[in-house]
């Protein structure tokens, strides 16, 4: 089992390397799309379980709710449809945005955690085409713009169980990454030299967030998440550019299970995002607003002596994107999941599967209609064995 | 268990299968850091910096004879000495003099003017001292009646092709050596044109199949039959054109090619907007012909840029790459060379010298010399139209 478990983390790592990505035209701006941080169980749900998963980084109080060790790993296989006033395209994107290890320390109340997750993805490829007349002369040329990499959010969290009815947690976040931004031009004539320009940004910023899970009672919980991210220092090609404030965020949620086989959740979280926007702009983008994020989700346990058994979730979630395209109304995204899971090998091993459908809008002009598909990968009990 | 694993490892190989397509660009709207501006912008020559030189390259380099019977392209001619034949054959160890029964020679026919008939060429035996330092009015004294080897007609229908001679009998005597000759045959070359100003090309020794060959065909007094029969067949070792001396091009022109074959040296001053930091999309020469290029109908030659490794005036190195060319036509107009690659090497933190050298891509074998104005020239001098895209902040947010 542990060699298969070993061979499986290998294949998922080796796949890793190999895959381009690109992202949403909603992350050709500000920062990129942002990320997350859900794990594939939460995505289920469409993020409504998010505070209340081990697996996520939304919550560090929610590892406190862990009982053994946990590694898990996400991939998410995303396909689009993206329309603006130039046309439409079809893109694909591959992404691995989620690696946790965590779990609790023997002989204590308390569990520790470490995780990788995107905070913002910035992988994208546009392609227009038009013309360009350098010398009176029309002449079509082909304008291709893109970013490869993203700014990444790596936490360390502790969390503390008081009696297994309320969990605390906190958090440090260390957030870094890199842009490889690029402008490149070809013409149809070739006396014209294609030209490229391209600059290096590198981001590094920090947080600190605290969450807390509250068991009211056996069918009913509540939690709550606050965090605070400082000033994102950006230099191009090593040199210092600017800094972007990054939001603080505030999330609540609850969970009430009024049977043994059925679970509703749902939560809100708002991030000051427009913290960002004097940042965004003095660098030549366009604005950054707050966002709030709402999601509800049920899940439905069809074996009740192994509820983890191939349970089914559902939810649905509505939120705002920070980044303006162009200047007018907020970027909208409307999610709906359906996931499942099972656990294998004795409980230790875990695959969990979610598929969204995602519409993404900024008034009439910029849409996108998505599926994502995610696939999580975990593996339980395995440190502590 | 297995299965699952199995499942999983299946499902992660085709989930990591990606396929890149791209997103429909709305710029400027959507593009970080905005469009690309574009700007157009022309560089005169530096005045006094552009200058032809000559002695690069010699006669012997050339690939083809120009033949012409004077006229817009000038009287031409030409003169080929063959290695010494020598009279006898060795076999085995022993020398055998060879009785000669005939002889054979070949010149061949690259290009000639399609727009006029009854063209001839006149073949005519040289002494075999000569040599380079022979003049025009030495030459023409040479070119006589009695010492006229063979007068052949090319057929109208002949664009290119070889002309084998064959001399037999009697017309042998006129290969006869003296003793000064050394068994060397020379001869000279002479196109007939019912008009003036017709020109051919002819293979030189420079141009592998199509060079003038000297055979002599006889037999040796051996017992072996297979072995009687010999061939001495000599090659070119020296050829050369032969034209009257030519006009002084006035060193305010720019000459490429001609006769001494002369190469043109320019200069230009890159502005710092363009040395330090922009994007050269595009750079185009613009060369003004002084005077209209002459060559026969349905010629053409090509004209080669070089930038410097060095500028030492006549003696600079140039560079062989990056490089440019272009291929003009009689008549031709202002003529333009793309060298976008080559006015880049004058950019960045170790630029090369802003000059470029032209040159004939058939230097000696052309009838084709470009004179172009210079900064001296009351108009027309080198220009370097220049098209390219300043920098433009990619902050990309």
């Amino acid at each position: 089992m542990r060699t298969a478990s070993v061979l499986l983390l290998a294949a998922l790592l080796g796949g890793a390397s190999l895959v381009g990505a690109q992202s949403s035209q909603f992350g050709s701006r500000g920062l990129g799309l942002p990320g997350r941080g859900l794990s594939v169980d939460a995505l289920g749900t469409e993020g409504a379980t998010g505070l209340f998963s081990s697996g996520s980084s939304l919550n560090p109080a929610a590892l406190g709710l862990l009982n053994s060790s946990l590694t898990s790993f996400s991939t998410i296989q995303e396909w689009r449809t993206s329309e603006n006033p130039a046309g439409s395209g079809s893109t694909r994107e591959q992404r691995f945005p989620m690696i946790a290890i965590a779990g609790p320390i023997p002989r204590s109340n308390f569990s520790v955690g470490v995780n990788y997750s995107t905070y913002a993805n910035r992988d994208f490829l546009l392609v227009s085409e038009g013309t360009a007349a350098p010398r009176g002369e029309p002449i079509a040329v082909t304008d291709s713009v893109g970013s490869t990499g993203g700014l990444s959010d790596f936490q360390v969290a502790l969390a503390y169980n008081l009696r297994d009815k309320v969990y605390l947690g906190v958090g440090v976040h260390l957030l870094t990454g890199s842009n490889r931004v690029f402008s490149n031009r070809a013409w149809a004539d070739s006396t014209y030299l294609p030209t490229r320009q391209s600059a290096e940004l590198t981001y590094l910023g920090t947080g600190v967030s605290a969450g807390v899970v509250v068991r009211l009672s056996p069918a009913l919980a509540i939690a709550g998440m606050a965090r605070y991210d400082g000033a994102l220092d950006v230099e191009r090609d090593s040199a210092a550019t600017g800094s972007i404030d990054l939001p603080a965020t505030l999330a609540g949620g609850v969970r009430w299970q009024p049977s043994p086989r059925v679970a509703f959740a749902g939560h809100v979280a708002a991030r000051t995002w427009s913290r960002a926007d004097d940042g965004i702009v003095a660098l030549g983008g366009v604005a950054a607003r707050n966002t709030i994020e709402v999601a509800a989700g049920l899940e439905w346990y069809r074996n009740l002596r192994r509820p983890e058994q191939l349970p089914l979730r559902v939810g649905i979630r509505r939120s705002e994107l920070p980044f303006l395209l162009v200047q007018g109304s907020q970027p909208r995204e409307l999610g709906v999941s359906i996931g499942t899971g099972l656990r294998f090998a004795r409980g230790i091993g875990g695959l969990d599967l979610a598929l969204e459908r995602i519409r993404r809008t900024q008034g009439d002009d910029y849409t996108e209609s998505a599926w994502q598909f995610s696939l999580g990968v975990s593996l339980r009990g395995v440190l502590s064995n | 268990m297995r299965r699952f694993l199995l499942l999983a490892a299946v499902a992660l190989a085709a989930a990591a299968c990606t396929e890149r397509l791209t997103t429909p660009g709305n710029c400027p709207a959507l593009c970080p850091g905005g469009e690309p501006e574009v700007r157009d912008t022309v560089l005169t020559a530096v005045p006094g910096g552009d200058s032809s030189f000559s002695g690069y390259s010699s006669f012997t380099e050339a690939s083809s004879f120009p033949l012409a019977n004077g006229g817009a392209l000038g009287e031409s001619r030409a003169v080929i000495r063959f290695i010494q034949r020598g009279d006898s054959v060795i076999v085995g160890a022993e020398s055998f003099e060879l009785a000669i029964d005939s002889i054979i020679v070949r010149v061949v026919l690259q290009e000639r003017d399609t727009t006029v008939g009854n063209l001839q060429l006149a073949i005519y035996r040289l002494p075999g001292t000569i040599d380079s330092t022979l003049t025009w009015t030495e030459l023409d004294a040479l070119m006589t009646e009695a010492n006229r080897l063979r007068t052949i007609s090319i057929p109208d229908s002949a664009r290119s092709g070889p002309f084998p001679l064959l001399f037999t009998g009697a017309e042998l005597s006129k290969f006869d050596f003296a003793p000064a000759d050394s068994s060397r045959l020379a001869i000279g070359l002479r196109l007939i044109a019912p008009q003036p100003g017709i020109g051919a090309y002819f293979g030189a020794s420079r141009s592998g199949d199509a060079a003038p060959v000297f055979q002599t065909w006889g037999t040796i007094a051996v017992d072996d039959t297979a072995q009687q029969r010999q061939l001495l067949q000599r090659a070119v070792a020296q050829n050369f054109p032969v034209r009257p001396a030519p006009t002084p091009v006035t060193d305010d022109l720019l000459l490429v090619g001609g006769d001494p074959a002369s190469r043109a040296l320019i200069r230009f001053a890159l502005p710092d907007f363009l040395r330090d930091s922009a994007t050269i999309l595009r750079a185009t020469l613009e060369l003004t012909p002084d005077r209209p290029i002459v060559g026969i109908p349905g010629d053409s030659t090509r004209l080669d840029v070089n930038a410097l490794f060095a500028d030492f005036g006549a003696k600079s190195v140039p560079l062989n790459s990056p490089a440019s060319l272009t291929w003009i036509k009689p008549g031709a107009d202002t003529i333009r060379l793309e060298v976008t690659q080559l006015v880049r090497t004058w950019q960045g933190a170790t630029p090369l010298p802003a000059a470029l050298r032209i040159r004939h891509g058939f230097e000696w074998s052309s009838f084709m010399t470009p004179i172009f104005r210079s900064t001296r020239s009351a108009s027309g001098a080198p220009r370097l139209r220049i098209t390219y895209r300043p920098p433009f902040a990619l902050e990309g947010f």
